[in-house]
């Protein structure tokens, strides 16, 4: 039946349709074709919906918007630039602390309860043991590179050791060296010129060589 | 496919992308902002706020420009729920007012791209709605062109609404 009229000729009653505004004739021929013709069924549908959304506009709107004031664009990017500011603050102590969390982990089968750490909730600390030595370090980063706070026992008195931190490439820095003591516990500050962020393991060799008496990799966070 | 979709994807995180996106929207944001808290110094907070949620959140919207609208707008609404939970001096009521008001200031919107013989057949003929009769005198054409021109005019708001993201 609807190839009686063509689309062409009834689609311009869709308009009409959707505002439910066709005479009862036209709505008689249009309803024929709809019958027989999915497509324009389709776009009446579509049509119908535009039409119902078309009711919420008011028309005083649609002629004037309220525009936001032109220094508004700064103030947004100042305040996003506020909040990148304090999240790479964050995100740089986050880094430390995941970085040595995961030391901590690593070395989870050496791990002895953890002294306080000596400068506050930033500079994390790591504990482990091995061989009957027991140490502790923390790693502080500097502008220069690593501050490292380091308590170590059970090494051969008299003995002199090198702390060392390691690269990727497993070149090692040297952090510092010092003679051990009997059975005291040392507690000392050494430094290294390398960022904690590039160190991949803290370790401790016997000065002049010889392999590693502790080792913790350091993996990335 | 895959290069086309990550080239055209719109990436908020990055200082370009999220000045492009307050150049193209805060217009529209601001507007909805202020219509429904009914106060400007309100409506400038709530964009602010608006945009240091989506940048905050930049990294899960992996979309292009009509859902970077929507997106934008859907965070806007949420901003001005809040605001007007908290101030009771806001115009919204309840949630059912605030989605009329979010539809209307959309139509609105896809009105404003369409011609002004397509917008003006539309608004004097469903908006007010006035009698075709007296439209076709209004605008000074036949009866037979405003039937078809609201033909044609619907289908371009539908357009338009489609390019603004939105879903029928």
């Amino acid at each position: 039946m609807g190839g009686m009229n063509g689309c062409r000729d009834i689609q311009p009653l869709l308009g009409m349709y959707a505002l439910g505004r066709l005479t009862e004739r036209e709505m008689t021929a249009l309803q024929a074709h709809l019958d027989g013709c999915p497509l324009c069924r389709i776009e009446a549908a579509e049509l119908r919906g535009v039409a119902e959304a078309l009711v919420h506009a008011d028309p005083e709107r649609v002629e004037y918007r309220p525009e936001p004031p032109p220094w508004l664009r700064k103030s947004v990017f100042d305040r996003i630039d506020g909040a990148r500011r304090r999240t790479r603050r964050r995100a740089a102590a986050l880094g430390l602390a995941g970085l040595t969390a995961a030391a901590a982990a690593v070395t989870a089968f050496f791990l002895l309860g953890a002294p306080a750490a000596p400068d506050g909730p930033d500079t994390p600390t790591v504990a482990y043991s091995a061989g009957g030595v027991r140490a502790s370090a923390t790693l502080t980063p500097r502008p220069w590179g690593t501050a490292l706070h380091l308590s170590v026992s059970g090494l051969t008195p008299g003995q002199n050791y090198t702390v060392w931190l390691e690269r990727p490439d497993g070149r090692r820095t040297p952090a510092g060296s010092f003679t051990a003591q009997g059975s005291t516990r040392l507690v000392m500050d050494l430094s290294s010129g390398m960022k904690p962020h590039n160190a991949t393991a803290l370790g401790l060799s016997v000065s002049g060589g010889g392999p590693p008496i502790l080792r913790a990799p350091i993996p990335r966070p | 496919m895959r290069l086309r979709r990550s080239a055209e994807r719109t990436r908020l995180d990055d200082e370009v992308s999220l000045r492009a996106a307050y150049d193209e929207h805060a217009g529209e944001l601001f507007a909805f902002a202020e219509r429904s808290l009914g106060e400007r110094a309100l409506a400038e907070e709530a964009v602010r706020e608006t945009f240091l949620r989506a940048w905050r959140s930049a990294a899960r919207l992996d979309a292009g420009e009509a859902v970077l609208r929507t997106w934008l707008l859907a965070i806007c609404r949420n901003v001005v729920i809040e605001h007007a939970c908290s101030r009771r001096t806001a115009r919204v009521a309840d949630g059912t007012a605030l989605e009329r008001l979010l539809t209307g200031l959309q139509v609105e919107e896809a009105l404003r791209r369409l011609s002004p013989d397509h917008r003006a057949v539309l608004v004097e003929l469903h908006v007010l709605a006035r009698p075709p009769a007296a439209v076709a005198a209004e605008l000074r054409i036949p009866a037979g062109t405003v039937r078809n021109r609201t033909y044609y005019a619907l289908r371009a708001l539908r357009l338009a609404l489609e390019e603004m993201g939105w879903e029928a």
